[in-house]
């Protein structure tokens, strides 16, 4: 057989690019983008120079002015927002963010380094609004906004979470989410949205939640809900809605509404809270906590948001109550009270169970219900059995928002351990600020874009397959709505088998009602193995059997 | 062992290094990413890559006839997101039969260069198998995340079925 040559065999690319990123052309690929958003969708909330298009045409309809419209558009947000001025600048490309982004890692995609994502927008800026770009142009890394730059654009900023593990990274603190934020917001202006996010917004805008969930029905599946929760307990819960003088307002993420996993921890929040005998409402307008505004613009987030204090105002409530939902808590805690405050209305929340005064929510009067449980495990409020949880084999997924924007770290894991007696943390590098994002953040838990998806929350996968592999793991807990819903279907792919459940469904499971409370059943109505039995009854003196009566056999045959 | 697989076994090393490059190689279709950093987690696609190619190479070279390695499946489960035709994914397996001749020695026969292209033709036809059934799954978990999010919905129907059944009214 004739021997190749052994150099020219050898002689492989080295995982560099033949072209330069600037020359190398952006091919939309199927899977990895979404739907363009409608142009119907985007009026009902009155979006700048909305127009039919579609993502996969070469030709998006712009407006005859985009360029313009979009370099004003930067200009007036290099003026407003310090952050993105400095962040346009500030960047020294170190190359640290580059392996931190899931979607790098899952990809390969050079242009999924956070800061080459970054890259796409300075390089106009620098065109634009710096002296050097101007002058020297691609010597100084400028270049011109055309039609494939922003096609490039669209298809990368909504290939990011905005989940921030790169800026946990960056020696300069650079926040790449704001980026990607901002990169999103110039898009809007030209009617560029995705349809998974338009939709949710539009919907939030005119019937409160993402989905378009209307009074009737949310109380209608909440009916459902609670019928599940007396066949697993035994306990008749009722909710009241809409109630106005309650003391605490509880909103939730709307898909624990209606959506599997999500409903079997909107039965545990419940269960606990009717347990306690808590003086609270829920509000069928309120009825989103998640804000799909925030993957649009700041503006669109600061008017979906208003609703919550604006239902706290008009129910007359003393402070807020929140699910588990992950971006929802990242506004919250860092944007609410500047968009929408100060709630001068409401008062400092304080748990009516406890006493405790919960000081780190004393501007946004909003407490998160994992911070609320933790204080009544920690005072010892209520009865716990983690033996109900002794089939799971529990780990547990930091939500990108909550730990990396609030720091919610210890109280899910303080209750997780509570309410399970098998618990396993993820290696080091995986959890807490550097957890690793479920790749559907953001508005990009759509199903069109499945692979892009599967890619960008394989990390996370393999840290669950490690423990899987070390612990024989089976339960993936989370706190929050977007990994409830998008992460059975990444463990489907990577690790199937794995269960995917909220806090508050473990804590639903081991909640003790009372000294009778022998239930046979969990949350998802499947029998609990090795559930406790009831006593047995004291045996009645048996009645002799009469003659002639039917005998069942054994010793009396 | 024939003087073949003893020369793979030898040469292992080069023989990955080369793989390696060619499976990273940013021409074409979409890449693998290129190793950084240390740990399973700095980079689990690579790590797994590794793992895979290394089994897949101590396959080749196995004395009696085993099991194609579970570890190829999770290189074609990875390449299965990566939006590609199946032929240019898994094209990085026919570059094993180039770089093997082009490592090893002459000592290697005629049939035994058959019988390792053989082998590299069973490993590529069970990863389109693979290959296949992760993409088909993919089309499948659009179904039931549709479907987990319909539940409440289907209830309701239910619901209303039942009443129909019943003779109810349901005005």
């Amino acid at each position: 057989m004739a021997k190749l040559n052994k150099e020219e065999v050898l002689n492989f690319e080295l995982g560099v690019a033949d072209t330069p990123w600037m020359d190398t052309p952006t091919v939309f690929k199927e899977g990895m983008y979404c739907h363009a958003a409608k142009k119907k969708t985007l009026d009902v909330v009155g979006m700048p120079n909305t127009h039919d298009w579609s993502s996969s045409d070469e030709d998006w309809n712009l407006p005859e002015d985009w360029k313009e419209i979009l370099l004003d558009g930067m200009k007036d947000r290099l003026e407003k927002y310090r952050s993105f001025r400095l962040f346009m600048d500030v960047c020294v490309r170190c190359g640290a963010c580059a392996d931190k982004c899931h979607f790098y890692l899952g990809s390969g995609d050079p242009k999924n380094m956070p800061v080459l994502r970054a890259e796409l927008l300075r390089s106009v800026y620098r065109r634009y609004f710096t002296t050097s770009g101007k002058l020297f142009g691609k010597l100084a890394g400028a270049r011109d906004l055309t039609e494939e730059v922003l096609h490039e654009w669209w298809y990368y900023f909504y290939q990011c979470t905005e989940c921030r593990r790169c800026s946990a990274f960056c020696p300069y603190g650079i926040d790449q989410a704001e980026i990607t934020i901002m990169g999103r917001e110039l898009l809007n202006l030209i009617g560029l949205n995705t349809d998974w996010i338009a939709g949710p917004v539009s919907n939030c805008f005119m019937k409160g939640n993402h989905v378009g969930l209307e009074p009737q029905t949310i109380m209608g599946n909440v009916e459902f809900m609670m019928d599940d929760l007396e066949e697993a307990t035994g306990v008749h819960c009722e909710p009241s809605f809409n109630r106005k003088g309650a003391e605490i307002l509880f909103v939730v993420p709307s898909g624990d509404l209606y959506a599997e996993p999500g409903t079997f921890t909107f039965m545990g929040y419940i269960l606990l809270l009717e347990h306690l005998g808590l003086d609270y409402t829920l509000s069928t307008y309120a009825s989103e906590g998640g804000n799909f505004g925030f993957f649009t613009s700041n503006e669109m987030a600061k008017r979906l948001n208003s609703k919550m204090y604006a239902e706290a105002k008009r129910l007359g409530v003393k402070w807020i109550l929140g699910g588990e939902c992950g971006h929802m808590w990242r506004l919250v805690n860092q944007y609410m009270d500047t968009w929408n405050g100060p709630a001068d209305f409401l008062e400092m929340p304080v748990s009516p169970i406890t006493g405790t005064k919960f000081e780190n929510a004393a501007s946004t009067k909003m407490v998160h219900i994992t911070e609320f449980t933790a204080d009544l495990i920690y005072h010892n409020k209520i009865k716990l059995d983690p033996s109900r949880n002794d089939h799971l084999n529990v780990t547990f997924h930091d939500s990108c928002n909550t730990s990396r924007a609030m720091g919610l770290l210890e109280e899910p894991r303080y209750i997780v351990k509570h309410v399970c007696n098998n618990f396993h943390e993820m290696p080091e590098e995986t959890i807490r600020e550097k957890t690793l994002c479920c790749g559907s953040g953001a508005g990009l838990n759509a199903g069109e874009n499945m692979e892009l998806r599967m890619r960008g929350g394989y990390p996370r996968a393999d840290a669950v397959r490690s423990v899987i592999e070390r612990f024989g793991v089976n339960t993936l807990a989370n706190i929050c709505a977007i990994d409830r819903a998008a992460m059975p279907a990444l463990m489907d792919y990577w690790v199937p088998g794995t269960r995917v459940t909220g806090v508050h469904e473990l804590v639903g499971n081991a909640l003790v009602l009372g000294d009778d409370d022998y239930r046979q059943l969990d949350l998802r109505l499947e029998e609990i193995p090795n559930a406790k039995q009831p006593p047995a009854p004291e045996p009645e003196p048996v009645a002799e059997t009469a003659e002639g009566e039917a005998s069942e056999g054994g010793s009396n045959a | 062992m024939s003087a073949l697989t003893e020369e793979i076994a030898k040469g292992k090393d080069s023989i990955m290094a080369a793989w390696e490059k060619s499976a990273t190689a940013l021409k074409g279709p979409s890449p693998f990413p290129v190793r950084k950093g240390q740990g399973r987690f700095a980079n689990p696609a690579a790590y797994h890559r590794e793992e895979g190619m290394s089994d897949v190479l101590d396959w080749l070279c196995a004395d009696e006839v085993e099991e194609i390695p579970a570890s190829l499946g999770d290189i074609c489960r990875i390449k299965a997101v990566q939006d590609d035709k199946p032929s240019q994914s898994l094209a990085f397996l026919f570059d094993l039969k180039n770089i093997i001749r082009s490592v090893v020695g002459s000592a290697a026969t005629e049939a035994e260069y058959r019988a390792l292209d053989e082998q590299i033709d069973a490993l590529a036809l069970h990863s389109f198998d693979y290959f296949v059934a992760c993409r088909n799954q993919i089309a499948q978990l659009r179904v039931e995340e549709v479907s987990r999010g319909e539940k409440m919905l289907l209830r309701r129907l239910e619901k209303l079925e039942n009443k129909e059944m019943n003779g109810e009214n349901l005005a």
